[in-house]
C-alpha cells in the first residue's frame, strides 16, 4: 500500500491521542491502575533475566584492573588482535555485503517457487545461525582444508592452503555473520512496495533506474543496519574461527580468542580485552539505535 | 512548455530531449508524430482465469474518456494492460499511430516495418509512454515532490537542471510549487495526488490513465480536488482514460462514459446521456434510478409505450429510444402518493401532467400503482424510499426531502401509490 494509508492513520491517530490526554487528567480511576500493575508471576522472572543478562558485564566492569588497563591494551599481543580482528571483520563484512544482498533478493524471489526449493533455501541460509560455530569450523575445514572436498584440489592446481591464515578467519567470520545481514537485507527489500517499481517503469524508467534511484536508497537503512550487525557478529566470532583459522599471533589471533588464550595465563589482561570487545558491542549498539531511529522518523 | 529562463544549455537540452522521446518511440513513434496525436485506439481481450475482458476503447486527442463499472469489471484489468504492467495477450493497442500490443491490421504497408510492428509484439511499459496516476499515487518516498516530479524526464535521460526545469512547470501547474521541497510523508493526501498528476504530466505521456484519482481522498477534498483536476485536465489536452466508479467524477471530469461490468461494455455515451437513460441496474442505482426490462415496448405517437411484467404499462412523452429494451426510472420521475391518493410524497409540484405508468391494462388518467416500502435510507439530506409495486414486482426509488411531513413517516412495510413523470421516463 502506498503512503496514502500511512498519512491518514498518522491523522487519526493524532486526532485519538487528544481525549486520551483529557482521560488522563480525570482523578485515577482504581481500576485503571490495578490493571497497569504487572503480576509477580511475570515480574520476577523478568528481573532475574534482565540480572542474568546484565550482571555479567558489572562483573567485568568491577573486577577490571582499571589501573593497568591502558599498558594491558597497548601491549603487542592486543593491538595485533585489534588489527587482526579489524581487518578480517571488515573483509567479512565486505564479503557479506557482496554476496549477502545478491542472496537476500534471491529469498525474495523465491517466494514463486515450488515450496520445497523455498524452504530449503531459506534453512541452508538460516543454518549458521543456529549451528555451534565450532561445528561451522569443523565443516570449513572438511571442505576447504589440506585434505578437504575443495582444499586439496586447490592445493594441487594453486599451491593454496586456506587455513591457519587471514583468509581462513575472514571465511570463518563470513560464514557466521552473513546470514545476520542476509535476513536484515531481505527485511528491507520485502518493504519496498512492488507498486514503485511499477510507477518507475511508467515514468519510462529502464530496471537498472529503478533499482537504482528507488529500490536501493528505500533498502539503504536495511543494508546499514545488516552490514553493522554482521560486523559486530564477525568481530566476536570465535568457535569457527579457532577451529579453521587457529590462534597465531598476528596472523590469525582475533581479539577474542586472544581473550580465551590469555585467560588462562593472564587473566586481567582476558578482562581487559573483554571490556574492549564489551565496548565495541555497546557502540555497535549504539549505532543501530540511531541508524533505526533516523529511519523511523522518516 | 518551459519558460525559457534556463539559458542557451538549457533551452537547447530540452528541445533535443523531446526529440530523444520520440526517437526512443521507435520508427512508428516517429510516423505517429508526423501525423499527429490521435490518442488512444485500444482492442482489449485479456483472460485471467474466468475472467474475461473484451474492451473496445478510443479515446481522441485530448479527450477525456471514463471507464465507469462496480468493483471486479475489469478496470484495473483494462488500465494494466494498457499500461503494460499486465500481460495482454490477444489485444492490439495503438496510441498516436504508434503499435503497442498486438499486430495492426492489414493497413502496415504505409508506416513501413518498424520495431514495434512485428505481429503479437508488446512495447515494454516503460517504452509506452503512457503516464499513470495511481489510485495509492505511489509517490517515492525518499524524493522530495521535486524529484519525484523530474522523475520521469530524468530516467530517459534529460539533464538534471533542464528536468528539475520541467518539474517546477509542471508543479506550478499543478499549484503545488511552493511545496516542491517536501517529502511524500510532509503532504496531504491531496496534494500527493497532485504531485502525481504532475508527475506523470512531466513524463511528457501520449496518454495519460488516471486510476481512482479521487477514491483515496477525504470527502471534503474531494470536490476541490476534481476541479483541479479538471482545469488541469483542460489545459494539458492529454488523451485521458479515467477509471473511476463515482459519476460525479465521469461528469465532472469526462467528455464520454464507458460502462464496463463483468469485463464487457454495457453503454457509452456522453455522461449526462448514460445518466439520464441507465441501460443496466449498475448504472441506474449510480444515480439511485431503477431500470425496467419490458416485455414489449414500441412507439406511440411521438412518445413511446413500454408493457411490463404483471400487465403494467408505462409510457413516456419521449421518442422510443435505441439500445436494450429497457424502461430507465430516474428518481426525479418517481412520485409516491398515500394509498387514497391524498397526501403526495414525490418531488413534483401536483398531481397534474403524472401519469406515465397507467396502472392497470386500460386504466385511464394518472392511476396510482400499488407499492410497498421495501426500504428507507437516510442520503445526505435526502430520504430515498424504495418500493416494490404489488403487481410484477418492479421496484423504484423516491427521493424525498427529509421534511416532507408525512413522507418522513414512511417505514417498510407501508402501502404508497407509485407515480411516474413521463417526461422523465426513457423507454427503449
Amino acid at each position: 500500500m502506498g503512503l496514502l494509508p500511512d498519512l491518514r492513520d498518522r491523522r487519526s491517530r493524532g486526532d485519538r491521542r487528544l481525549p486520551r490526554d483529557q482521560r488522563r487528567r480525570r482523578p485515577p480511576d482504581r481500576g485503571a491502575l490495578r490493571d497497569r500493575r504487572l503480576p509477580v508471576a511475570v515480574l520476577v522472572p523478568a528481573l532475574v533475566g534482565l540480572a542474568l543478562l546484565v550482571l555479567p558485564a558489572v562483573a567485568l566492569l568491577v573486577r577490571a584492573p582499571w589501573s593497568t588497563l591502558g599498558p594491558r591494551l597497548v601491549s603487542e599481543t592486543v593491538l595485533d588482535a585489534l588489527r587482526v580482528s579489524v581487518t578480517s571483520a571488515l573483509l567479512a563484512t565486505a564479503i557479506s555485503l557482496l554476496l549477502g544482498v545478491p542472496l537476500a533478493w534471491l529469498l525474495t524471489v523465491s517466494d514463486g517457487w515450488p515450496a520445497v526449493w523455498r524452504r530449503l533455501l531459506r534453512a541452508v541460509v538460516t543454518v549458521p545461525l543456529v549451528l555451534p560455530p565450532v561445528v561451522g569450523g569443523i565443516a570449513l575445514l572438511y571442505l576447504l582444508g589440506r585434505n578437504g572436498l575443495l582444499g586439496r584440489p586447490l592445493d594441487a592446481a594453486l599451491g593454496v592452503t586456506i587455513p591457519f591464515t587471514l583468509a581462513a578467519v575472514v571465511i570463518a567470520q563470513t560464514f557466521v555473520a552473513m546470514p545476520f545481514l542476509v535476513l536484515s537485507v531481505e527485511g528491507a527489500l520485502r518493504g519496498v512496495d512492488r507498486g514503485l517499481d511499477d510507477a518507475a517503469a511508467s515514468l519510462g524508467a529502464s530496471r537498472w533506474y529503478a533499482f537504482r534511484r528507488v529500490t536501493v536508497p528505500l533498502v539503504a537503512p536495511g543494508v546499514t543496519a545488516g552490514a553493522v550487525l554482521c560486523f559486530a557478529r564477525a568481530l566476536g566470532e570465535f568457535g569457527a574461527t579457532i577451529t579453521f583459522a587457529g590462534t597465531f599471533p598476528g596472523r590469525t589471533q582475533t581479539l577474542p580468542t586472544s581473550v580465551y588464550l590469555a585467560q588462562q595465563n593472564d587473566p586481567e589482561s582476558a578482562v581487559a580485552i573483554s571490556l574492549l570487545l564489551l565496548a565495541v558491542g555497546v557502540g555497535v549498539l549504539l549505532l543501530l539505535r540511531d541508524r533505526w531511529l533516523t529511519t523511523g522518523a522518516r | 512548455m518551459s519558460s525559457g529562463g534556463g539559458g542557451g544549455g538549457g533551452g537547447g537540452g530540452e528541445i533535443s530531449v523531446g526529440r530523444r522521446g520520440e526517437d526512443g518511440g521507435g520508427r512508428g513513434g516517429e510516423s505517429g508524430a508526423a501525423q499527429g496525436r490521435d490518442g488512444l485506439s485500444a482492442r482489449l481481450r485479456v483472460a485471467r482465469g474466468s475472467f474475461a475482458l473484451e474492451l473496445d476503447l478510443d479515446v481522441g486527442p485530448g479527450e477525456v474518456v471514463a471507464l465507469l463499472g462496480p468493483n471486479g469489471a475489469g478496470k484495473s484489468t483494462a488500465l494494466g494492460a494498457l499500461a503494460g504492467l499486465l500481460p495482454a495477450d490477444g489485444s492490439r493497442v495503438v496510441v498516436d499511430g504508434r503499435l503497442l500490443d498486438g499486430a495492426l491490421d492489414g493497413h502496415r504497408g504505409d508506416d513501413g516495418p518498424g520495431r514495434d510492428e512485428r505481429p503479437g509484439s508488446s512495447v515494454p511499459a516503460r517504452e509506452r509512454r503512457i503516464g499513470t496516476v495511481f489510485q495509492d499515487h505511489r509517490l517515492f518516498p525518499h524524493l522530495t515532490a521535486l524529484e519525484n516530479v523530474a522523475f520521469g524526464p530524468r530516467s530517459r535521460g534529460v539533464a538534471a537542471r533542464t528536468a528539475r526545469e520541467l518539474a517546477q512547470v509542471e508543479l506550478h501547474r499543478v499549484g503545488l510549487e511552493s511545496l516542491a521541497g517536501r517529502r511524500p510523508s510532509e503532504l496531504s493526501g491531496g496534494q500527493s495526488q497532485r504531485v502525481a498528476v504532475a508527475r506523470a504530466l512531466a513524463a511528457d505521456p501520449r496518454l495519460l490513465l488516471l486510476d481512482e484519482p479521487l477514491a483515496a481522498l477525504d470527502a471534503e477534498q474531494r470536490p476541490a480536488l476534481r476541479a483541479a483536476l479538471a482545469d488541469v485536465l483542460q489545459e494539458v489536452q492529454v488523451a485521458t482514460l479515467l477509471v473511476t466508479h463515482d459519476p460525479v467524477d465521469a461528469v465532472a471530469l469526462a467528455d464520454r462514459v464507458v460502462v464496463l461490468e463483468g469485463g464487457a461494455v454495457v453503454q457509452r455515451g456522453t455522461p449526462t446521456e448514460v445518466l439520464t437513460d441507465p441501460h443496466t441496474s449498475y448504472v441506474a442505482s449510480l444515480t439511485g434510478a431503477t431500470v425496467w426490462t419490458p416485455t414489449e415496448s414500441s412507439a406511440k405517437g411521438s412518445g413511446a409505450r413500454a408493457l411490463l411484467p404483471g400487465g403494467l404499462t408505462v409510457s413516456s412523452t419521449r421518442p422510443l429510444a435505441d439500445g436494450p429494451a429497457r424502461v430507465s426510472v430516474p428518481v426525479e420521475a418517481v412520485t409516491l402518493v398515500g394509498v387514497g391518493g391524498s397526501a403526495l410524497f414525490g418531488g413534483l409540484g401536483g398531481l397534474d401532467g403524472l401519469g406515465g405508468l397507467d396502472g392497470p391494462a386500460g386504466g385511464a388518467g394518472p392511476v396510482p400503482i400499488p407499492a410497498r416500502v421495501v426500504a428507507v435510507e437516510q442520503r445526505l439530506s435526502r430520504l430515498a424510499v424504495t418500493v416494490v409495486t404489488e403487481q410484477g414486482s418492479l421496484s423504484a426509488v423516491a427521493e424525498l426531502p427529509l421534511t416532507a411531513g408525512d413522507g418522513a413517516r414512511l417505514r417498510r412495510g407501508d402501502r404508497v401509490g407509485l407515480l411516474l413523470d413521463p417526461g422523465r421516463v426513457t423507454i427503449a
